[in-house]
């Protein structure tokens, strides 16, 4: 009996112990070693994640041969990496990328969902941007397993139906960092 | 007569040509064709250029076994390029970055040259903040030839004897652009009265 306890025991020990692993972020994808002692924080993106993040988001812009600005916070908002292309070297492009960012930082959320909620009901715009949001699709937070390790913004592209900052930033992240929770839906239009 | 006057006037413009394009920016380093149409500007640092900036200060702060951030924001102020090492995630670093850019954005001179300053009077420093600067060394204008294309702003480091942010970021330029005005000279220190 009491060793059917132990052995019962140490199983959920081993279970618990994999869940947790997997609910934390992945250790490629943040600050490990010296960089996190010294700062007392585990849940960071790190330097080569958020360049590598950039870089395909970049290539992908490419593709669609459109130019575009990229913003990636760290878990607590501070940047980690900043670029612009040549073709989106507009404050438009570089300032509505780091707001799409700051917006995911301060929600937690997609951009996007702030952005549908003021296609739904244009009168909540003003209390938007008074709350400091900016309502418009693009940033995102960056999910490593279950885990916010750090926010991105991407601005500066013209949208079509397949292609989009949102879709770049998504496709990056996927890419770099693994799967990410679902985009918001846009809600129909009336 | 009327013929040796001619050559001498083409010579004389085609020397002239040659003088106006050893002023402007190396093409190789600045935003070129439609995208700086569609700016209307021919001296922006390009983005190739900024990240290769980057990677050659990281490389060195890295065998110097230290971390840093790094930002070029382009000639009116944007930001082309930020990116921070991992042993460099503080505000302290990233910021500060930022703030000597943008000092040397305001002032189109090396920020060390502010840090002299109110090191050589320090009732400055003051004036300095009131006037939005951020009078530490690190921040210089970006040269090509004898054009600003952009700005550079480094921090996090610990400065040596033969050690800084303002020595990465101008061995940077030096290494990816070219030849850099010289570093501002530290004024001697006064002896303690």
């Amino acid at each position: 009996m009491n060793l059917r306890l132990g052995l019962m025991s140490a199983a959920a020990l081993v279970l618990g112990i994999a869940a947790a692993a997997a609910q934390s972020a992945d250790p490629k994808h943040v600050l490990t070693g010296a960089a996190a002692e010294d700062i007392g924080e585990y849940n960071m993106i790190n330097g080569a994640t958020a360049r590598a993040i950039s870089d395909a988001c970049e290539k992908q812009a490419v593709e669609h041969k459109q130019d575009m600005a990229i913003v990636i916070l760290d878990n607590f908002g501070n940047k980690v990496h900043q670029f612009r292309m040549d073709g989106a070297a507009r404050q438009t492009a570089i300032g509505t990328a780091e707001m799409k960012a700051n917006t995911a930082l301060l929600t937690r959320r997609p951009s996007a969902l702030r952005m549908y909620n003021v296609q739904r009901d244009p009168s909540q715009q003003a209390r938007e941007f008074g709350m400091g949001y900016f309502p418009n699709a693009g940033g995102m937070p960056i999910y490593s397993n279950k885990q916010i390790i750090g926010f991105i913004g991407v601005g500066g592209m013209n949208p079509t139906p397949e292609w989009s900052d949102e879709i770049c930033a998504y496709n990056a992240l996927t890419q770099v960092v693994g799967p990410q929770p679902p985009r918001p839906t846009p809600p129909a239009r009336n | 007569m009327r013929v040796q006057l001619g050559l001498m006037t083409a010579a004389v413009m085609a020397l002239g040509i040659v003088g106006a394009a050893a002023q402007g920016a190396d093409p190789k380093f600045v935003v070129t064709g439609p995208a700086a149409k569609e700016l209307g500007e021919a001296n922006q640092i390009n983005a190739a250029t900024a990240k290769a900036v980057v990677a050659a200060c990281e490389k060195m702060a890295g065998e110097h076994n230290q971390g840093t951030a790094i930002i070029i924001l382009d000639n009116f102020g944007n930001v082309v390029i930020q990116h921070r090492m991992d042993m460099a995630s503080r505000r302290t670093a990233i910021q500060t970055a930022e703030m000597k850019a943008r000092t040397a954005l305001t002032t189109r001179r090396p920020t060390s040259l502010r840090q002299y300053n109110v090191e050589a009077n320090p009732n400055l420093v003051g004036r300095e903040f009131s006037m939005g600067y951020f009078p530490t060394a690190g921040g210089l204008p970006i040269w090509s030839r004898d054009q600003i294309i952009g700005f550079i702003g480094v921090g996090g480091m610990n400065a040596t004897a033969d050690w800084s942010d303002e020595i990465c970021g101008h061995t940077a330029l030096t290494q990816v652009i070219g030849a850099q005005p010289p570093l501002p000279v530290r004024p001697a220190r006064r002896a303690a009265q």
